[in-house]
């Protein structure tokens, strides 16, 4: 019974479309950041938000708003993960370190920063009551009909985008050294694709927070990664697991009490890849460990 | 806003320094390693095994949480290198996908024992420092914080553990095919260097926070590197920027942030020395000694103004060869047409080879003096040896040889001349002069280096 009425429930349902719409599109920006062998980017980038939605605040506040648009704190979110982007690239240049350091450096100073500046604006008058932190972990119970617009609008994007480029983009995550000789615009290339994360990650601030994005953006990724080895079936295999698990975390989540629908939504992914690792076509454990047995057998 | 009392403000400046003590060893291995996401990793992984640890003990026991932590670090670890060894997962991947599962499941547990207990996620991800100091107990009659005893006690081990494998760590960090090679063992000291870093993330997150962890370990060993190409450099450099981070960065959260926003509330320590360190970070990419920004740019500006002044003096021995005497100004010009060097950089090398007595300006035209002309002779004997090779050995068509020997010119000692001679053929006492491709003589050596070889 308790089942049916999450069903009917407006607030679900909304929750649901946008987890759906915002699991596809992460699944799709996922292959790509896998393929370019860059995944916990996802992770940097993410971290990298805080500071520019706290600064964001600070500054609507400075001009006289009162801090809580939306698209203010998402914006300053964009220009945080961007700054985020741009120090990696500096930093791995300048500093002459690999690129996972570089992404741990921009990680821990920006949300470093970012958090210094939240607890200055919890202090301040009404800074408490702005729901800047709620941004870390996700809210997604707080979703309304215009988040649902947002999403599906990455969602569309991302996947013109993809579809658009798939030519190019399969190029790129396959053999860029290729991609480069023949000419094709390289770096303007990975500019997409960063592109196409920083605004999935955006997008998914609300509904999983800054941390969790990564799993959404890899989990469904690395999946279909384990089912297939061709890119045009790779894409759709993980868009489809995570608008699955999007929907199906929501779902969980509203099944019972406490049981926060960020984190659902990436247990339900979590879910999915285990299936994929033990039973993948080719890649999955059990057919590997039946097939070595085989082998074994005949030997 | 107030003034500094060490017994608050020297106790946390005291926890952050000792913070970059503990990290200094492991994180200059990850970075050399060029693992440094585990930090991260094992960081995020902290909240779900203090959740387990709680739902199983029933207590917030201190050691009860850093046991769990400690495990659940462990295990993320081992997990992702087990998807990245038995299902081929790219290893980032295998490590993002890894603790961000754990940790959403860490944040579920946490939200079902909410009531029960105070266990904040973002008390986890922050951390606390400002509260730390007032957590102490009493160590032989002195009243000391529990995370100095704790770091302190991290620090020790940690050293420990790196002088007693010192030599096997260091091969393994820059070499493990060699180590193996070797019979160093190098899963066993990975796992110590995993150990170590699991155990200093897990120590350090109660009072600085899993981020700052994240930060103190990796981005002090980072700078450090740019200062030096030895571990031990890297890990003194790491330890000294993590004391000034930690000083400086609660300098600036406790009176350059509430000074500027409005409001006047002390900032975050925790995450105003981990903005602080990137800050460092990028200073010293700036002014490091020999790969700071600065530095290069001087190499390069002094190597762009040697070649200048090269190319000029080659060119008044040329003009010289052919009788011809110029006046500043067309010698300029045709030193921006003939070597594309700009204007304004020509006048610079002009008047440094008059300064240093090669050129002589004085009169309306330019002339060598006898020291330019001898330099002058070696580099335009360089020149023309650098063509003839060219031509000789590796068969370049003669109107080619003329950019590549500009290049060469400049970067050939009197011992490299020597050898070209005789490779193209010269004979020992100079008797007979070679001629380039374009007909014209080599200059005879005048240095005498150039006869040695």
């Amino acid at each position: 019974m308790s089942s049916s009425i999450a069903w009917l429930d407006y607030n679900t349902q909304v929750v649901a479309a946008s987890a759906a719409l915002l699991g596809a599109a992460a699944g799709l920006a996922g292959c790509l950041l896998l393929l370019r062998r860059r995944a916990l980017m996802g992770d940097a980038l993410g971290h990298a938000t805080l500071p520019g939605i706290a600064g964001a605040y600070l500054v609507s506040v400075a001009l006289g708003g009162t801090g809580k648009e939306q698209w203010v704190l998402l914006a300053g979110a964009a220009v945080g993960a961007l700054g985020g982007v741009l120090s990696i690239l500096v930093i791995r240049r300048g500093a002459r370190v690999s690129d996972e350091t570089a992404m741990a450096i921009v990680l821990g100073s920006f949300f470093g920063f970012g958090t210094a500046l939240l607890t200055v604006i919890q202090a301040t008058p009404g800074g408490h009551q702005a729901g800047l932190s709620s941004f870390i972990l996700g809210h997604a119970a707080s979703m309304v009909a215009s988040d649902l617009r947002a999403a599906s609008i990455v969602a569309f994007s991302c996947a013109a985008l993809v579809v658009l480029l798939t030519k190019e983009l399969r190029l790129l995550c396959f053999d860029d050294a290729f991609a480069r000789a023949i000419g094709r615009p390289v770096r303007w290339l990975d500019g997409v694709v960063l592109l196409i994360i920083t605004a999935v990650v955006i997008a998914g601030l609300q509904a999983v927070g800054l941390i969790l994005i990564l799993a959404l953006l890899i989990l469904p990724a690395t999946a279909a990664r384990l089912c297939t080895d061709r890119f045009s079936v790779m894409l759709p295999t993980a868009a489809v697991m995570g608008a699955v698990s999007g929907v199906g975390g929501t779902l969980v989540s509203a099944s019972a009490p406490r049981l926060p629908t960020g984190p659902c939504i990436v247990l339900f992914a979590a879910a999915i890849f285990a299936l994929a690792l033990l039973f993948a076509p080719h890649r999955g454990l059990i057919v590997r460990a039946t097939s070595s047995r085989v082998r074994g057998l005949r030997q | 806003m107030s003034a500094w009392t060490w017994a608050v403000d020297g106790w946390i400046i005291a926890i952050g320094a000792l913070c970059a003590l503990s990290c200094a060893i492991p994180g200059a291995f990850l970075v050399v390693r060029r693992t440094s996401m585990l930090a991260d990793a094992i960081s995020h992984a902290v909240l779900p095994g203090i959740a387990v640890a709680f739902l199983l003990s029933g207590t917030r026991d201190p050691l009860w949480m850093f046991i769990g932590a400690a495990t659940a670090g462990l295990m993320v670890t081992l997990v992702s290198s087990a998807l990245t060894r038995i299902a081929r997962i790219d290893s980032g991947a295998a490590l993002g996908l890894t603790f961000t599962t754990a940790f959403a499941l860490g944040l579920i547990l946490i939200v079902q024992v909410a009531d029960t207990v105070d266990l904040d996620p973002s008390c986890v991800l922050y951390g606390a420092i400002e509260l730390a100091p007032l957590d102490s107990t009493l160590i032989g009659g002195v009243e000391l914080p529990r995370a100095v005893i704790v770091l302190g006690a991290v620090t020790l081990l940690n050293a420990l553990v790196a002088l007693c494998f010192w030599k096997e760590l260091t091969l393994m960090a820059f070499d493990p095919a060699l180590a193996k090679t070797l019979g160093c063992r190098p899963k066993l000291m990975e796992s110590i260097i995993l150990g170590m870093a699991a155990a200093t993330c897990v120590a350090a997150f109660e009072s600085v926070g899993s981020i700052l962890v994240v930060a103190m370990m990796i981005i002090p060993a980072a700078t450090g590197r740019l200062f030096s190409d030895r571990l031990v450099g890297v890990i003194v450099g790491a330890i000294i920027i993590g004391f000034v981070g930690a000083i400086s960065g609660h300098w600036v959260a406790t009176t350059v942030a509430p000074a500027i926003i409005a409001g006047g509330r002390d900032a975050s320590s925790a995450g105003s020395i981990a903005a602080t360190l990137g800050v460092l970070l990028v200073i010293a990419i700036i002014i490091a000694p020999r790969r700071g920004i600065v530095v290069r740019a001087i190499h390069r500006w002094r190597l762009t103004l040697r070649i200048a002044r090269e190319d000029a003096i080659g060119l008044l021995w040329r003009l010289e060869e052919d009788h011809r005497t110029v006046a500043e100004v067309e010698l300029r010009t045709l030193l921006v047409l003939g070597a594309e060097i700009p204007g304004w950089l020509a006048r610079v090398a002009l008047i440094q080879l008059a300064r240093d007595g090669r050129v002589d300006r004085s009169e309306a035209v330019v002339r060598l003096t006898d020291r330019g002309r001898g330099e002058g002779a070696s580099l335009v004997r360089s020149h023309r040896l650098w063509e003839i090779y060219l031509m000789q050995r590796l068969a370049l068509a003669r109107d080619h040889v003329h950019p590549t020997a500009m290049v060469l010119e400049h970067i050939t000692d009197a011992a490299m001349r020597a050898r070209l001679a005789r490779e193209d053929g010269a004979t020992g006492d100079g008797a007979q002069p070679l001629a380039d491709p374009h007909g014209r003589t080599v200059p005879a050596a005048i240095n005498p280096r150039d006869h040695s070889v």
